[in-house]
């Protein structure tokens, strides 16, 4: 997941979008590690040390990653929630078109 | 006089339930013995599906012994589908649907799809005395039916449909489709705040079923393609605060993971 990732952040960096995450692991000075070694520069929200932690428990998230994607007035507007087979493919062109979307209106 | 002798029949079917249920005759112990065998059979390594036919035969031997129960509701926890299933769980339907016994089977008939399961779960939850089986059932049919959206969506497909109409039955694909996405969907959010408001305080292995159903109706309302995504406020992993709402304006990907 986190080259493409890292290839998602770099192409738009200059564009009005954000990758944004929910982190259920339990240690976070080792995470912390792991961010560094894999240069993973986007910010993610802590959820308590845990998969049952208090953001993915109301999100109802049952399988991990669970991707989302939303559009400029934050609604939902793609859900993948594939575990090890989201289909990163797809959501960027969610994205993709969301963004060309955006353009054209300006 | 047709009315006098339906309220009759009804009476006599009632009080045969009662006899069933609230004053069952002391377990013969020789169909105990024949339960005791089967079980042990089952552990022994035999498939349940080869045993339905055995333990549908007891329950029919003795329909009046408790072991009847067992062995009907046996079938309902270890054997998937087939004839057996439908068959028993008609019969506990009909027969001992206020039995507390039937406690178990509700969860496990979310993976049975049949209309035997769905009478069955409706049935429980109507007809039940005890609160635990009404709110198991009323939780369960909701799950139960929210698995049969998958189904439907999964039977538009041509070569998807004939499989799963060969796996479950023509009768139950047909039923299926005969249906809208949307009054199920109604369906299953009414369950749900059934259960918020009728059984709520009953508890469940993780929470309250109040507390799991309200968890199921945020869903509902706030998690699908189409709504706003509820808000997240909290921290990141350096202890800044982080703010989902902040980042209207922008195109965001929201990555719910771990490192794993």
């Amino acid at each position: 997941m986190y080259p493409h990732e890292r290839s998602l952040v770099k192409r738009l960096a200059n564009k009005p979008f954000a990758l944004l995450g929910v982190n259920s692991d339990e240690d976070r000075q080792q995470l912390k590690t792991v961010m560094e070694q894999e240069n993973i520069t986007w910010r993610s929200w802590w959820n308590g040390g845990s998969t049952d932690g208090p953001i993915s428990t109301k999100w109802q998230i049952g399988s991990w990653p669970t991707i989302l994607v939303l559009d400029t007035k934050g609604i939902i507007r793609h859900i993948d929630t594939g575990g090890a087979d989201v289909d990163i493919e797809v959501i960027e062109e969610v994205v993709d078109s969301l963004l060309k979307e955006l353009a054209e209106k300006s | 006089m047709l009315r006098t002798l339906i309220a009759i029949l009804v009476l006599l079917s009632i009080g045969t339930a009662i006899q069933a249920d609230d004053a069952p005759q002391p377990t013969s112990a020789s169909a105990a013995k024949e339960f005791a065998a089967l079980v042990e059979e089952f552990e022994q390594g035999e498939p349940a599906r080869a045993l339905a036919g055995k333990s549908l035969a007891l329950a029919k031997k003795h329909p009046k012994d408790p072991v009847a129960v067992d062995a009907l509701v046996w079938i309902a926890i270890n054997v998937r589908r087939g004839d057996e299933l439908s068959q028993a769980m008609s019969v506990l339907t009909k027969n001992h649907i206020k039995n507390i016994k039937l406690l178990p089977i509700c969860q496990k008939l979310v993976r049975r799809p049949a209309l035997a399961s769905e009478k069955f779960l409706r049935q429980a939850l109507e007809k039940s005395p005890h609160k635990s089986v009404q709110a198991e059932a009323c939780f369960h049919l909701a799950d139960y039916l929210k698995r049969q959206i998958v189904l439907m969506q999964s039977l538009k497909d041509p070569s998807d449909r004939k499989r799963l109409e060969q796996y479950y039955g023509r009768e139950y694909t047909q039923h299926v489709v005969s249906l809208t996405e949307d009054e199920i969907s109604k369906d299953i959010e009414q369950l749900y705040k059934r259960i918020a408001k009728s059984f709520a305080e009953v508890p469940t292995r993780d929470g309250t079923m109040g507390q799991k159903a309200n968890l199921e109706l945020f869903a509902i309302h706030h998690l699908f393609v189409g709504r706003i995504a509820p808000d997240i406020k909290g921290e990141d992993i350096d202890g800044k605060r982080l703010k989902l709402s902040d980042y209207r304006g922008k195109v965001v990907v929201l990555d719910f993971w771990g490192h794993w």
